[in-house]
């Protein structure tokens, strides 16, 4: 399992976020990146 | 859902695996991508030489937020075919917007609202939820600080229980509403008179036309009291710091122009602009530092020939002025369905929906029917995919390195959106698509139709460069997101050094910078003064008027 902070593409506020990845490479989880300052762990 | 879905959407079983081609029967059956794209460069060939460029139409959908060069790519292949018939989806979502600009004049800086807002106006929008209007970031810590917050909407969202004033209208009022807030506002004086003696033109006028607007007779209408507008514009006006925000209600109801027109007014009146020296509150991370002057752009055509004088066949409507795509899509199936010189007949359409998302449902399903050629570029097979002859499966956006861009630009486009600060990320692929899967990004059938046929792959970047891309040598993303942003504040490659790609720059060194001389300086067409005007001056809608009148 890994996590990788990027950007949500779904729509155009671009929200930070981390994914959360299986061993088997696939997406299983989504949340708020803290880190990030424009959205500070908030999602739309 | 939007974005905590983004695992299910990348895993969801409903998604495209290849490309399809519709079988004489009817059915779809998956063909091997390289193929697809030869049989397709083909019939286009053919089309075009039959009936020229103007034959082959592009409309592109709220999808190409997902990849940052789609819509890059698709204006690209348009470009190199010559033909103008490029649509999309802002004509139909909020043309009001754009067009407003030209009738109303810009300020060349962006508002002062972005940084400490004594008061943010919001009509027909729900940010908590859409993170439209204000950063969920820094609401409740303004509202601390006693800022003002006032809600104009129908429906009490869940935005609006934060609202210092809510005001619930009856649907449709917004126009009438803003034309009495600013009534209200020229009669009590309430206005910044010094901006609007150096930088307006046309006061009166407006006034003589908000005659009938008294907060009584709006609010008797609207099914509110006329108090309640009266203490909402004093309170708006009188904040030297603040901005009015629309939402989608307001762009997507029948007069959205004009409520985005009057929201423009208020505004402007209020004085609620960036000026002379103030600090920006974003400077460029992948674009170039915003041009910002404290000085007006007076109006502009909005539309019509400065947008290359392209016009549908159908209800003679004229390309305009517009941040995506020019053409009004409303006429798009007509275009396809009217007979005779110049119809469209072949048409690809680039993460959109048209028959879930253009006006008149039957209409478009039977133009989409009729075209000789259609191309659908999606991640899923959707209602207007099942209508395609060729469904180009597409990668979903994790599995794609991307830009921060769209969120920068907004901000220019309306205060309350995008971001609030210099604050730019790069993303690598986070994921390969699954094993097994024939899947592509959008620009690499654009850059392969344009090999295909001979053309030059011209990328137009985010920052005025326009840069001719080798049709022999492919390239990768990463090579086209850094042509793209060519010229931004922080070079792709430092970009991708910060952690995560997040570049923040604490500092905005850029500040907004004083008048030029001379006649307004812009990249717009025609100025004719140098102030914003607040009564509509249009060619057509003075005309309108006049015939309305006689």
């Amino acid at each position: 399992m890994t996590l990788h902070p990027t950007f949500c593409r779904i729509c155009y506020h671009l929200c930070g976020t981390v994914i959360e990845v299986d061993d088997e490479g696939r997406t299983v989880a989504m949340t708020g990146d803290k880190d990030n300052p424009f959205s500070a762990a908030t999602t739309a | 859902m939007k974005g905590r879905a983004a695992p299910a959407i990348h895993t969801s079983p409903d998604r495209l695996l290849h490309t399809m081609k519709r079988q004489p029967d009817g059915t779809f059956a998956p063909i091997d991508f390289e193929q697809a794209m030869d049989e397709i460069a083909e019939k286009l060939s053919r089309i075009i030489a039959r009936d020229g460029p103007r034959a082959v139409a592009s409309s592109h959908g709220t999808g190409i937020v997902a990849h940052s060069l789609a819509m890059a790519s698709t204006h690209s292949f348009m470009e190199a075919i010559d033909s103008p018939m490029n649509f999309g989806n802002e004509s139909i979502d909020q043309p009001g917007k754009s067009v407003a600009k030209g009738l109303h004049g810009v300020w060349q800086a962006p508002g002062n609202g972005w940084v400490e807002p004594q008061v943010i106006l919001v009509i027909g929008m729900n940010p908590l939820v859409s993170h439209n209007g204000f950063p969920n970031t820094w609401i409740n810590g303004r509202l601390a600080k006693g800022m003002k917050l006032i809600f104009i909407d129908p429906r009490r969202t869940e935005s609006a229980r934060k609202a210092t004033q809510f005001i619930q209208p009856l649907p449709g009022h917004d126009a009438a509403l803003l034309a009495a807030l600013c009534r209200v506002v020229i009669d009590e004086k309430l206005y910044d008179s010094a901006f609007v003696a150096e930088n307006v033109q046309g006061l009166a006028e407006l006034r003589r036309a908000l005659e009938r607007f008294t907060p009584e007779a709006v609010a008797a209408a609207a099914g509110i009291d006329a108090g309640e507008l009266v203490t909402a514009a004093r309170t708006y006006a009188s904040a030297r710091r603040g901005y009015a925000i629309c939402g989608t209600g307001p762009s997507m109801s029948g007069s959205s122009t004009l409520v985005e027109y009057m929201r423009m007014c208020l505004e402007t009146l209020c004085g609620h602009y960036l000026r002379q020296g103030e600090a920006l509150p974003f400077a460029g991370v992948t674009m170039a530092p915003p041009p910002a002057r404290a000085q007006a752009t007076p109006p502009f055509p909005a539309w019509g020939a400065v947008f290359g004088g392209h016009e549908t066949r159908v209800r003679g409507l004229r390309a305009y002025y517009a941040g995506s795509a020019p053409m009004p899509t409303s006429a798009l199936p007509d275009e396809i369905l009217m007979p005779g010189e110049g119809r469209a007949r072949a048409l690809l359409v680039c993460a959109g929906n048209p028959v879930l998302a253009w006006p008149d449902q039957n209409r478009t399903v039977a133009a989409l029917k009729d075209l000789e050629l259609s191309v659908a570029i999606d991640v899923k097979m959707t209602p207007s995919a099942q209508l395609a002859d060729y469904v180009i499966a597409c990668k979903q956006h994790l599995e794609t390195p991307g830009i921060s861009y769209l969120a920068e630009g907004l901000a220019f486009y309306a205060t309350g959106v995008g971001s609030d600060q210099s604050y730019g990320q790069y993303t690598p692929a986070i994921v390969a698509p699954p094993a097994g899967l024939q899947v592509v990004e959008e620009w690499e059938v654009f850059y392969g139709l344009c090999r295909r046929l001979g053309l030059p792959f011209t990328l137009r970047g985010l920052n005025g460069t326009a840069a001719t891309i080798d049709t022999d040598r492919k390239p990768t993303t990463d090579d086209l997101l850094e042509v793209f942003m060519a010229g931004s504040r922080i070079p792709l490659d430092e970009l991708k050094r910060h952690p995560a790609g997040r570049c923040s720059l604490m500092k905005p060194r850029a500040r907004c910078r004083a008048r030029k001389a001379g006649p307004a300086a812009s990249n717009l067409p025609t100025p004719t003064s140098s102030r914003i005007s607040t009564p509509i001056r249009s060619p057509e809608t003075a005309s309108a008027r006049a015939s309305n009148s006689a």
